[in-house]
């Protein structure tokens, strides 16, 4: 028969964020040991938490959450009148927008032309390239989101970051679960390789990083890979 | 530090307001959560069908459609919701949003949308609707606690096709963590399926819930030698049971668990380098059972006929519906 009281809902996802004192934390571990019901709460709470931290969630039209509100009772109404006035407004310019006007269109396409020619010619450092790879990815993301005209985000997503000060790797994720780290150079090559296990990690950097100019970091939950980003190393 | 108990402040203040049911703070809440709890109401409408049919988890760029079904489950979460804000006392260092997605997504809230839901309506849930026609009126009437026999009665069925429906049911219930929504099983049976030979009879005991007098010192035997039998396996082993047959947790799951600290010695106890390892080691486990059982019931043992089949189906029924 147990000889506690059940473990407050709050108090198990504490445990499982990292947060508790390390007192507390033994005393929850003991109870978990113990009691196969507890022990039972802990593991659902921990599968619920990883899937709520793992998915990637369909974004909600405003329009559903919206209608949502409407029901029950809650809905903003936002100022009627400022819509029709924009409306209004955005019917005036249009004409104006939609003029032709050759000699503007004759600049514009000779700038986009010449643009496009010293991009081609010029290439740039690999560093810009990394960059301009960053602001494809960027581009098609907003391409993505153009495809779903109805949809804008509303939660900004908790996500692991990474960061070199000096010889050490700090690591943060939001929640504290076990996952692994490896650092690759850039051919594939394994450098380092260790276990994430707190919200916030950090590694002293293994001397062979410094053989290279850049590394990338690599994080893994079970087989599935969560995070890769390329670090230049500092020397 | 400062920023962090500002957060816990907030996350305090807010919480307050969402248990008093204020409008401004329901409003924000559905705003901050709204993605979360339609994927809630999503996985609990669709539990026990693959992630990539469900309507609502449609692969990002497509529509969402959002049945009415989720529409309900929906703004019960939202109750949910302003109820569990109302324990978040903020001291303990988890944050309210870990706290609200972690608490509603979890199997403990699952069951009680199922209460809710099978008050309301006569629930049928996904899992059960993907089998055949019959399989779904069979389930209805076990809902409305039928028996057997009645059950064939009004559906003219043979009663070993009425069994083998049930097992589809019932398996079906299991994978989507669903088994709540049988009675608790008016036979513990020990069958092994055999039923070629006459000879061979089935043994089955009535459950503590519908059991003949006479039967009743047997029914408390078996029940006490499953206990029995359990307090001698290794906390590491009986756990590995109860989460696989009692709550229905993949065995990538349970290697997920198992891995977390301070648990890891549970895969050096049951000797576990991978998921798949699990099933070899929960065969172990009924051998180990079986020894112990042969060993200390010499006679029930040999009068049971049991072996390894008959104590799986034993330990499935146990964990399932008693442990």
């Amino acid at each position: 028969m147990s000889t506690h009281n059940t473990i407050p809902d709050e108090m198990i996802i504490a445990y499982l964020e990292g947060n508790l004192d390390q007192e507390k934390s033994s005393e929850i571990e003991k109870i978990l040991r113990e009691d196969d019901k507890e022990f039972i709460r802990m593991v659902d709470f921990y599968h619920s938490c990883t899937e709520m931290e793992e998915t990637e969630f369909e974004v909600t039209p405003d329009a559903l959450l919206e209608e949502v509100k409407k029901k029950i009772g809650i809905s903003e109404r936002k100022s009627v009148e400022f819509f029709p006035r924009i409306k209004d407004n955005l019917l005036k310019i249009i004409p104006i927008i939609i003029q032709p006007r050759p000699a503007l269109v004759l600049v514009a396409s000779s700038v986009l032309v010449l643009l496009i020619i010293t991009n081609l010619y010029i290439g740039g450092s690999e560093e810009e390239k990394i960059a301009k790879e960053g602001e494809n990815i960027e581009i098609q993301r907003i391409l993505d989101d153009l495809r779903r005209p109805s949809m804008v985000p509303t939660v900004k997503k908790g996500s692991i970051t990474t960061e070199i000060i000096n010889d050490t790797l700090f690591v943060k994720q939001p929640i504290a679960i076990k996952r692994q780290i490896l650092i690759e150079s850039i051919e594939g090559n394994q450098l380092y390789k260790n276990d994430l296990i707190k919200m916030n990690n950090k590694f002293i950097l293994p001397s062979n990083v410094y053989n290279y100019d850049k590394v990338k970091i690599i994080i893994y939950d079970g087989d599935t890979l969560l995070y890769e980003k390329i670090i230049k190393i500092e020397k | 530090m400062i920023i962090a108990l500002a957060n816990l402040l907030n996350d305090k203040s807010f919480a307050k307001k969402l248990c008093e049911k204020s409008k401004t703070a329901i409003s924000e809440f559905l705003e901050e959560f709204c993605d979360e709890l339609y994927f809630i109401a999503a996985k609990f409408n669709n539990r026990g069908v693959p992630q990539d049919s469900w309507q609502y988890r449609t692969k990002t760029g497509y529509s969402i459609q959002v049945t009415d079904e989720i529409s309900e489950t929906f703004l019960w979460l939202k109750d949910q919701a302003t109820n569990k804000s109302c324990a978040y006392k903020g001291s303990n260092g988890a944050s309210f949003s870990t706290y609200i997605k972690t608490a509603l997504n979890s199997d403990f809230t699952f069951k009680d949308w199922l209460k809710w839901k099978t008050k309301v309506t006569g629930y049928v849930p996904k899992c059960i609707n993907l089998l055949d026609t019959i399989n779904v009126d069979i389930f209805l009437l076990l809902r409305q606690n039928k028996s057997s026999d009645d059950i064939c009665k009004k559906l003219d069925l043979e009663y070993i096709d009425y069994l083998q429906y049930f097992n589809q049911i019932e398996e079906a219930l299991i994978r989507a963590n669903q088994i709540d929504l049988l009675h608790k099983p008016k036979v513990l049976s020990i069958n092994d399926n055999d039923t070629g030979d006459e000879e061979k009879q089935p043994m089955q005991i009535e459950s503590v819930d519908n059991k003949s007098p006479s039967d009743e010192p047997e029914v408390q035997l078996i029940m006490e030698i499953l206990v029995s039998i359990t307090h001698y396996l290794d906390s590491a082993e009986r756990r590995l049971l109860l989460l696989y047959w009692g709550n229905g947790y993949s065995v990538k799951k349970i290697y997920k668990t198992f891995q977390l600290s301070p648990y890891e010695d549970y895969l050096m106890d049951l000797n576990l380098k991978s998921s798949k390892d699990i099933y070899v080691t929960i065969e172990k486990i009924i051998k180990k059972s079986l020894r112990w059982f042969e060993k200390n019931y010499p006679d029930y043992h040999k009068e049971f006929d049991l072996n390894a089949i008959k104590m799986k189906n034993l330990f499935k029924t146990y964990f399932q519906y008693f442990a």
